[in-house]
């Protein structure tokens, strides 16, 4: 049995720290809504860690010809995945008929809703991903903080 | 065989209690960790498919292009076509910007105004056969598909490198980190155990003292 000291594991609990520091590093501080980004000349939003995160235009045309002009101001964007990994669902929060619109559209079928949010399994969200790369993020649920 | 480690600490009641904080915390974040690797993984092998899927489009676009532009040069002539084409240089506008999945940063490519009709390329309509107008519409779809491409093999390098990086993390939490906290709280439980049991022993031995007196 050998003893290291334990000041040599003050840095790996600070790694741990950044770690975790690093999960919401990519979230938008403020999502913004369709209209308003198809008005900006290089569409973006800004993250939590001061980056920017820019959108397709193409994605942006894609979703308004979708969405139409009243759409275009309900659906806020980018549209968070917050994926549950231990039961291999994710959800989409579905605050207006925006984004179940959206979805609908692009899966070509209608996914199921659950308490306000649009429940998507890891196929349909592969196939979300590869047409709105830029205009969906990955979030993980809180769930996984709490479990200690 | 492997010898244990141990993290060197005082052995006293606070310092259990930190470490068994200190797991607490070092399980949580192997736990998120380890999802943020599932969805790193997920991305990778995407982007992967993708790339796959639009090499193959370009092979097929970039074969009918240099197909359509060999009879055109049969039709033409060498000398032709080179006059013809040299109104058809133009300078492209590609704008560069950055996307985030996960915490990694990847470049972001799009062309502007690639693809354009017949009538606005620069050489004539007149003097020249449709299977020019074709070869010079399949290259521009095959332009497209190579900044396209060069975005995603970008993309596929970083998230390959965070991929192992995170992998590296997990890793020395499962293997390392936890495994120590945990040997290193088993150590001064038994530690406590041994000084309770040696405090029993002495007062046995002094109450038998006392009372032989």
């Amino acid at each position: 049995m050998t003893m290291e000291a334990d000041g040599l594991y003050e840095g790996v609990y600070e790694r741990l720290r950044k770690e975790l520091s690093i999960l919401g590093a990519h979230l938008p501080v403020e999502r913004k809504s369709l209209r308003h980004l198809l008005g900006e000349e290089r569409p973006h939003v800004i993250c939590n860690d001061g980056t920017a995160h820019h959108f397709k235009r193409r994605e942006l045309e894609y979703l308004a010809g979708i969405l139409g002009a009243e759409g275009a101001d309900g659906l806020l964007l980018p549209i968070l995945i917050e994926l549950t990994t231990s039961s291999g669902e994710a959800s989409v929060a579905c605050s207006g008929g925006a984004e179940l619109k959206a979805i609908e559209r692009i899966l070509g079928m209608k996914p199921a809703v659950r308490g306000g949010k649009i429940i998507l399994y890891r196929p349909q969200v592969a196939a979300l991903r590869k047409v709105l790369r830029t205009s969906t993020q990955y979030s993980i649920s809180p769930e996984a903080f709490k479990t200690g | 065989m492997s010898q244990q480690r141990l993290i060197r600490v005082r052995p006293t009641k606070i310092e259990l209690i930190r470490l068994k904080r200190r797991l607490s915390l070092a399980r949580r974040v192997h736990g998120i960790v380890k999802d943020r690797l599932l969805i790193l993984t997920m991305e990778f092998l995407q982007v992967a498919k993708e790339n796959i899927e639009l090499r193959e489009e370009l092979v097929e676009k970039m074969e009918g292009a240099y197909r359509a532009l060999g009879l055109a040069l049969g039709y033409h002539g060498s000398e032709q076509l080179d006059r013809e084409c040299l109104v058809t240089g133009r300078d492209l506008k590609i704008s560069a910007s950055t996307k985030n999945v996960m915490g990694v940063r990847c470049p972001m490519l799009e062309v502007e105004g690639l693809r354009r009709r017949a009538a606005e390329r620069g050489y004539s309509l007149f003097d020249t056969s449709a299977h020019l107008d074709e070869a010079a519409g399949l290259f521009e779809e095959s332009l497209e598909i190579m900044v396209e491409l060069g975005e995603l093999k970008k993309t596929l390098d970083l998230l390959g490198l965070e991929i192992a990086r995170t992998k590296r993390v997990t890793n020395a939490l499962e293997h390392i980190l936890i495994p120590r906290i945990m040997a290193s709280i088993k150590y001064l439980q038994m530690k406590f155990e041994e000084r309770e049991r040696e405090e029993k022993v002495r007062l046995k031995r002094l109450k038998i003292v006392l009372s032989r007196r």
